[in-house]
């Protein structure tokens, strides 16, 4: 009668470590998903505000096209890393653009009249 | 045998409902989690694709002001008309006040007023009811 009791006690035990880890791995897909969400959410909004700032500094200047990286802290680096800033220019616009590797996180169109096309 | 008494056992179902308990739990803080980082991102693509349209604007906005006071050469004397055709702006003038709104999104306009000399006297935000 006890070895009985054991058995299914063992068997029940299984199945619920069994259950068990199926929710543990789609809680811990989830919590991915929802970690990924907010990382990608963060690293918009840094890049938003830095492109809100460039635009807001050098809007009066003519400044050439240029590309350059910006590190985690959104400081200016030489290597490649974990930003890439292009300062561009269209026909008559110009426009800032941060990418994050293959994420483009945000482009702003701004206009400068010294920089632009001084025909239409 | 007193000992034998004694001894703790496990009564079948504890570890289901344990089971239970735990799996409640880790659900409702999993959807929490996940409910929170995706308003989170909801909230900054919406922030985002608001500051795009309004620098649009912004952008276009300037460059009705350059083409009104002469700096952009658009070969037509008649640069309201011009501007009209050009990038769908109306622009008013009223006691010698340039006026003109750019659409910024569905709900928002970024209306615009200069003087004669096209200095800016108003540059801000409206709501489109309003």
């Amino acid at each position: 009668m006890r070895r009985t009791k054991s058995v299914s006690f063992l068997v029940e035990f299984l199945i619920v470590i069994l259950f068990f880890a199926i929710i543990a791995a789609v809680c811990v897909r989830i919590y991915g998903k929802a970690y990924s969400m907010n990382d990608i959410a963060q690293s918009k909004e840094q890049a938003l505000n830095y492109a809100e700032n460039y635009v807001e500094t050098n809007s009066e200047k003519s400044n050439e096209p240029t590309a350059y990286y910006l590190n985690d802290d959104f400081k200016k680096t030489s290597d490649a890393h974990s930003y890439l800033v292009t300062v561009g220019q269209d026909k008559i616009y110009k426009y800032i653009k941060i990418e994050k590797g293959e994420t483009l996180l945000v482009k702003l169109r701004f206009y400068t009249s010294k920089a632009g096309d001084q025909n239409e | 045998m007193n000992k034998k008494n004694r001894s703790v056992q496990l009564g079948l179902g504890i570890p289901t409902i344990l089971l239970i308990f735990i799996a409640l739990c880790m659900a409702t803080i999993s959807v929490l989690i996940y409910l929170n980082a995706s308003q989170n991102s909801t909230m900054t693509e919406r922030e985002a694709r608001y500051v795009e349209a309004y620098y649009n604007a912004d952008s276009k906005a300037k460059r009705i002001v350059d083409v009104l006071n002469g700096v952009i050469n658009t070969n037509n004397s008649e640069n309201i008309a011009y501007i009209k055709d050009k990038y769908a702006v109306n622009v008013n003038l009223d006691d010698s006040a340039y006026t003109f709104s750019v659409k910024i999104n569905a709900d928002k306009l970024l209306s615009v007023k200069l003087d004669s000399r096209f200095n800016v006297l108003v540059w801000k935000v409206i709501d489109k009811q309003g």
